[in-house]
């Protein structure tokens, strides 16, 4: 049913498609496995330069709007009425039963027209605020489970129901286009929460491993990551390893798998010296450094993340996640609010000017925001409960419109009733702005060829520059 | 077909009539006017005033939602909400007339008409339009037919004979005739046979998962009698470290896991006892149709004594590990996604066969209707899900415990002096649970105590405290010896349909059975006062079911060949793949099942053949026939799995032990939600990290998976994994390199090396390449390791100073500088948040081992040893 024109049939071929992804490898080895197969290694490729391999550069099927993506993603659900989306009706009608039930509450926060578009934006957000002429917002999203654990795993994975173990779009990114930079990680998810699913939001499922999320926390730790000798006795190390290697390279009985092996440590030797580097923000001049907003602390893990994202979509990183949690405002909205805006407003704005002023928003996509929303009514003396059926997130950069706004909420901003968007569509669209056809971008598991949206999504093309 | 028109008889009857049941249907006598009611009056009303608190799009405040008849009928925490016909005894009315304690909806008080309207419909019955069923639920459908008859996997076992082959002094046994006789017609010639030391290091790691030791590659390589093999093989068939070895397989296949993963990530503090009785039964040959049945209905089967009845019970843990959303609001939902979980586990595991795939609509490839689905959901909804949790709605501390839902296994030992204590503890522990109840979100809670910490988060912890006092003394668990897994539930009964997929959706009730796609097979009848699990586990096991045998004698092929004959080994499905040998596939499943279903009689009939002995080499004529080695022209070359690659790194520094361990290091877990970067987390990665146990007994929470198995494609703990991964990526390289474990192997081994102080640098360099890879060094290796070992003192000399040490020193400023954030400088102690949903996602600190050594002689042996390991040579069977 979901079979894709564009692969070839899984029986046909001596060595399966899966198969021959499930066994392949970093490093050159691929190539011949790839001839062997009968897909054609790149013409022009030159085997020690060109990399090749299930991680290598693939082509995309549809035109690419963006290389690559850093999510902001703001775990526990932003109130939108104080922050992004200004109705005027609710400001009106505070304390007055809302339909559906509940008692309306008002933002406390002013609202106030930013830019050229005029768009309003709340007092709580005044330097992101300054860049909402290149912001596309999408109004109308909605989704299926207003309770955080099932819906961030839906967010990440599209999997409607939790219990089921799916790919992370990071890992769909991966497999349909792998990476840009041969000696990085190319899905990077930065203090990613560690429980709503933890690692299934950045995991690969049933999909190779290679595809799966790496994930780091806000001082670039990684494990293994750091050489636990000097270099130069680290490299004669290797050198012994590698002579060995290559003598049983030598062999009738090497394994398919050696030239990778090979590679792979290569390209080890040459990350441990590349990304501690690229992670260690304190190489970033002071201005910069200050125009973030980064301090050691809790307090100024977000501008971390921040810069840090920056830093490794310019090395070519194709999918950064970074996480601020903390929006899940039951009670305490009011000074939660200011607490959570004020931890990721000049960051974010930060990374925006940063970002632009390299180039490098002409190809990277800023995507902003929460897996859901909340409802304009209280909760409590000082809160907002959950909402699913509407709710707002904005995006910037590379192939989408700036100072666009797709959908609506009704008046009180419950319900999405114009350019509706399911987290399915979200994702289609995602993938469709890097190249990727969401139907036919599949993998064939337990019989039956999955994808990222299932068996719905919709690409909204308006939202295409 | 009798099943198949039973079926449908039955279906059309219940199509025809209505149901029996007031929960199966959606009112099928309401009236158009009625229906017109409703949509017009009741629901627009629903909508307006209740949607935005109970309904499935939010909350379910009281876990009541009001968008469903069935939630209605069900109701909430408080009991039904309404009783069709009887207004007056319906909670939902006595709410909205805001005259009693609750009153809906708060702060507004619907008109007087509304509250009428609301009454009459409840007393004309509480109409709701009917779900509709489509038209061709139940209905043949002539291309299933076609592939019942046609498609190769589920057409009886075929009884084709050996064939004769020109060359009978290759033949060891008739594997090698189906083998040969293949290789003929595709033109390929057997490579020649691998050579002894290659031969019994792949037997070794196959049959057990470790390497053989030096004494016993020697004693077979001297050996030159005609059964010295066979006398291997035999040994390690003995050995318990085939049961873990193949448990292990068996492991991965059930998805086992020592939590529920998943939205929330609550801990089986007693998984490991079904890990443990899978074991047992590879270690003792218990036959594979009798493994099968106790794991799905072991409760169900006679025993002759307690301690047999306890493993029958243990088994059942088969159908209770997978993952589950306890998350979930809804238990319909809940229930319906755990049944499809243990269908979508039994079927894969078992039968090759993807079922869940028909849980919303019929199969798009395979002929299962969805009728056979709910026929299969209907056995599982008659059964009681014993994995110690229940579903909620958000909640922190032991809230999604359940501790009815435990098997018992052994004698409860209560303390006769423990009575007072229990009873003062009961009323604390209510008493903490109205103090934390009644500031919880008001002004009170939230104000800051003296520490800094709200009120209420306080409360929550007093109250959680009383909690876990009162559950050491009271919990079976604690007094008691308990498991996970199922029970026949109190009722019985078939279930109905769901219209795509969706619990609450009740199409027409469908009796309980298995699939029509096994047209040979027959059906046992279902005792109506047993959920069917038991006939299940008999029609699974029967002797005429092709799939069965066929599927684990294409698993053992698998384990032993790399690839197996069917290389979707979880898939025997029309979008699976077909055999290479269809006839050596189908003789293998006749031996197994002849064999007594014995693991261990086929397993050796396999590697006794001349087939397993073959030698990896390759060669270009058979590699551009068959590049993918299919036919059998020589033996794959395979990397070792995770726990192989860990223990034979163990077993090369001499400190691996063998003794199992005592049940998991999860055991001590609270049945509390956990998140990955905690203190728990840290806990169990500490130990997994220290652990000189065996690979298979490392604790498995899910999303806590340790390092070492994690880098070299350990099995995804949420599904079926009947092959893993086999990729090469740098991580690999960079734990290699860089861990700690792995250091410390290499470091412990150089020690080993050259502790006896007489031994030369020539026989320590053989020892070092015999522990690696079970042989000598060449005179060429031997001078390669003299030179590196030399030049690498004096570097390390020179670099460090003479009394340095091989770690890096800045690996202190590095675990330093991993203390400064996030978490680290907060206590890290586990605390129950108000909000359990609110988690600071920052690590705690990680603090890495520093791996020393003593001198710059044994920093130049520990880095050679560490080179051994992290070659390919090492992790590669030939």
């Amino acid at each position: 049913m979901l079979q894709n024109p564009g692969l070839p049939i899984l029986n046909s071929l001596p060595v399966s498609r899966r198969q021959m992804l499930k066994t392949a490898n970093a490093g050159f080895g691929f190539l011949a496995l790839a001839s062997l197969v009968g897909q054609t290694a790149p013409s022009t490729a030159s085997a020690g330069e060109r990399p090749v391999g299930p991680l290598a550069p693939k082509p995309p099927k549809l035109p690419v709007k963006a290389k690559r993506i850093i999510f902001l993603f703001m775990e526990g659900a932003t109130s939108q009425m104080d922050t992004w989306d200004y109705k005027p009706k609710l400001q009106q009608n505070g304390g007055q039963v809302g339909p559906g039930g509940g008692t309306l509450t008002a933002s406390k926060f002013a609202f106030s027209q930013h830019g050229q578009t005029g768009t309003w934006v709340s007092e709580l957000y005044p330097h992101v605020a300054k860049h909402v002429d290149q912001f596309c917002f999408i109004r109308g999203l909605h989704t299926d489970t207003p309770a955080h654990p099932q819906a961030v795993i839906q967010l990440h994975t599209g999997a409607a129901q939790a219990q089921l173990t799916r790919p992370s779009m990071g890992a769909w990114l991966m497999y349909g286009l792998g990476t840009e930079n041969q000696d990085l990680p190319g899905y990077i998810t930065i203090n990613p929460p560690p429980n709503f699913g933890g690692a299934v939001n950045y995991g690969s499922a049933f999909l190779p491993a290679h595809y799966q999320g790496t994930k780091i926390n806000d001082s670039g730790y990684l494990p293994n990551l750091k050489a636990q000798t000097v270099s130069t006795l680290q490299r004669r190390q290797i050198d012994l390893v590698q002579a060995m290697n290559r003598d049983l390279a030598g062999s009738a009985a090497a394994p398919d798998q050696l030239e990778g092996v090979i590679q792979s440590y290569e390209l080890a030797f040459k990350m441990q010296g590349k990304v501690p580097e690229l992670l260690d923000i304190s190489r970033e001049p002071q201005h910069v450094r200050d125009a973030y907003g980064v301090k050691p602390g809790p307090d100024g893990a977000f501008a971390r993340q921040c810069l840090m994202a920056r830093r490794l979509s310019e090395a070519g990183v194709r999918f950064v996640e970074i996480c601020q949690p903390g929006w899940d405002h039951h009670n305490n909205l009011h000074k939660g609010l200011i607490k959570n805006c004020g931890a990721t407003d000049q960051p974010t704005a930060a990374l925006l000017a940063d970002l632009k002023q390299r180039g490098l928003l002409d190809d990277t996509l800023v995507l902003f925001g929460s897996e859901f929303g909340r409802l304009p009514t209280a909760q409590g003396q000082d809160g907002r409960d959950h909402n699913i059926t509407g709710y707002p997130m904005w995006l910037a950069g590379a192939g989408v419109k700036p100072g666009f706004s797709y959908g609506a909420t009704d008046e009180y901003g419950i319900h999405a009733v114009e350019g509706r968007m399911h987290t399915t569509d979200l994702h289609a669209t995602l993938l469709a702005l890097m190249g990727l056809d969401h139907e036919s971008l599949t993998y064939r598991y337990a019989g039956r060829d999955f994808r990222l949206t299932d068996v719905a999504g919709n690409v909204v093309r308006e939202i295409f520059a | 077909m009798p099943f198949q028109k039973r079926l449908l008889a039955s279906l059309f009857s219940l199509l025809a009539c209505s149901l029996g049941q007031v929960r199966a249907e959606s009112t099928p006598r309401a009236t158009a006017s009625q229906i017109e009611f409703f949509e017009k009056k009741i629901r627009p009303l629903l909508v307006e005033n209740c949607f935005n608190c109970h309904s499935a799009d939010n909350g379910g405040k009281g876990e009541l939602r009001v968008d469903d008849r069935n939630g209605l009928l069900e109701g909430g925490g408080r009991g039904a909400a309404i009783v069709p016909g009887k207004p007056e005894a319906s909670l939902l009315i006595k709410a909205v007339r805001h005259q009693g304690e609750l009153e809906m909806p708060p702060k507004k008080q619907l008109t007087d008409e509304q509250i009428a309207d609301l009454e009459k419909w409840i007393a004309d019955g509480a109409a709701w339009p009917a779900v509709e069923v489509p038209e061709d639920l139940g209905q043949p459908k002539p291309e299933y037919d076609k592939l019942r008859r046609e498609h190769w996997s589920w057409q009886p076992l075929n009884e084709a004979k050996p064939p004769e082959v020109a060359n009978e002094a290759w033949v060891f046994n008739d594997i090698d005739r189906f083998i040969l006789a293949k290789l003929g017609e595709k033109n390929l010639k057997p490579v020649a046979d691998a050579d002894k030391l290659s031969l019994i290091r792949r037997v070794t790691f196959d049959l057990t998962g470790l390497p053989p030791t030096p004494e016993e590659i020697a004693g077979f390589v001297d050996n030159r009698e005609a059964a010295a093999f066979e006398k291997v093989v035999d040994r390690l068939l003995q050995s318990p470290a085939f049961g873990e070895r193949w448990a292990r397989h068996w492991l991965d296949v059930a998805r086992y896991g020592e939590s529920t993963g998943s939205a929330r990530n609550v801990p089986y503090p007693h998984a490991w006892r079904y890990r443990d009785y899978v074991i047992e039964a590879f270690t003792k040959d218990k036959p594979y149709d009798q493994f099968l049945r106790e794991q799905i209905a072991g409760d169900l089967l006679p025993a002759s004594s307690t301690t047999e009845k306890a493993e029958q019970l243990v088994a059942t843990g088969f159908l209770a590990l997978g993952v589950k959303d306890v998350n979930q609001r809804f238990k319909v939902r809940f229930t319906m996604d755990n049944i499809d979980e243990q269908i979508d586990t039994v079927t894969r595991a078992v039968l090759g066969l993807t079922v869940s795939c028909a849980r919303c609509h019929d199969h798009k490839f395979d002929p299962i209707p969805t009728t056979d689905y709910y026929a299969l959901a209907g056995i599982f909804h008659s059964t009681d899900l014993c994995a110690g949790v229940r579903s909620k709605m958000g909640g922190g501390g032991l809230d999604y415990y359940d501790n009815s839902m435990l098997l018992h296994v052994g004698e409860a030992k209560v303390d006769p002096t423990a009575a007072k204590k229990i009873e003062e503890l009961t009323k604390a522990e209510a008493e903490a649970k109205a103090e934390f109840e009644a500031i919880r979100g008001k002004p009170e809670g939230l104000a800051l105590a003296p520490n800094g910490r709200p009120k209420q988060q306080l409360a929550r912890q007093k109250w959680t405290k009383f909690q876990q006092e009162l559950t050491a003394l009271t919990d079976p668990a604690a007094i008691g010896k308990v498991a996970f897994g199922v029970r026949d539930a109190k009722k019985i009964g078939d279930t109905e349909v769901r219209i795509r997929g969706e619990a609450e959706k009740l199409g027409p009730s469908v009796p309980r059975g298995f699939l029509g796609v096994l047209e040979s097979l027959d059906q046992p009848q279902i005792n109506p006062k047993q959920s069917g699990r038991l006939e299940l586990a008999q029609w699974l096991t029967s002797e005429q079911n092709p799939l069965t045998s066929r599927v684990m004698a294409n698993r053992i092929w698998q384990h032993l060949f790399r690839d197996g004959l069917v290389t979707t080994v979880d898939n025997f499905g029309v979008t699976g793949d077909t055999p290479s040998h269809p006839e050596l596939l189908d003789h293998l499943a006749r031996q197994f099942v002849q064999g007594g279903w014995s693991v261990k009689k086929l397993v050796r009939t396999v590697v006794l053949s001349h087939s397993y002995r073959l030698s990896a080499e390759s060669n270009a004529d058979n590699f551009n026939v068959d590049p993918a080695n299919r036919f059998v022209w020589r033996h794959s070359p395979r990397r070792l799995e995770a726990e192989e690659i860990r223990d034979a790194m163990l077993a090369a520094s001499g400190r691996l032990n063998l003794a199992k361990p005592e049940a998991s290091p999860a055991k001590e877990l609270k049945v509390i939600e956990m998140r990955n970067n905690g203190p728990e987390a840290r806990r169990l990665t500490d130990l997994a990290n220290a652990s000189v146990h065996r690979s298979l007994y490392l604790p498995l929470v899910r999303g806590v998976t340790p390092r070492s198995l994690e880098v070299f494609d350990f099995a995804e703990q949420g599904m079926v994994t009947g092959s893993r991964d086999s990729t090469t990526v740098p991580t690999q390289a960079l734990y290699l390199l860089n861990d700690p474990f792995v250091r410390k192997q290499s470091l412990t081994l150089a020690e080993r090396l050259l502790q006896p102080a007489d031994a030369n640098d020539t026989n320590r360099i053989n020892r070092a390449y015999q522990l690696a890879f079970g042989r000598p060094a060449t005179s060429t290796e031997i001078d390669r390791a003299n030179s590196y070992l030399t030049d690498f003192e004096a570097a390390t000399r020179e670099v460090l100073g003479v009394t340095a040490e091989v770690s890096s020193p800045d690996n202190a400023a590095l675990t330093a500088a991993a203390n400064q954030t996030g978490a680290a400088t907060k206590q890290v102690q586990p605390v129950v948040p108000v909000n359990p949903d609110d988690i600071d996602p920052s690590d705690a600190p990680v603090k890495e081992e520093v791996i020393a050594a003593k001198d710059p002689k044994t920093a130049a042996w520990a880095s050679f040893c560490q080179a051994l390991l992290g070659t390919a040579e090492f992790r590669y069977l030939k």
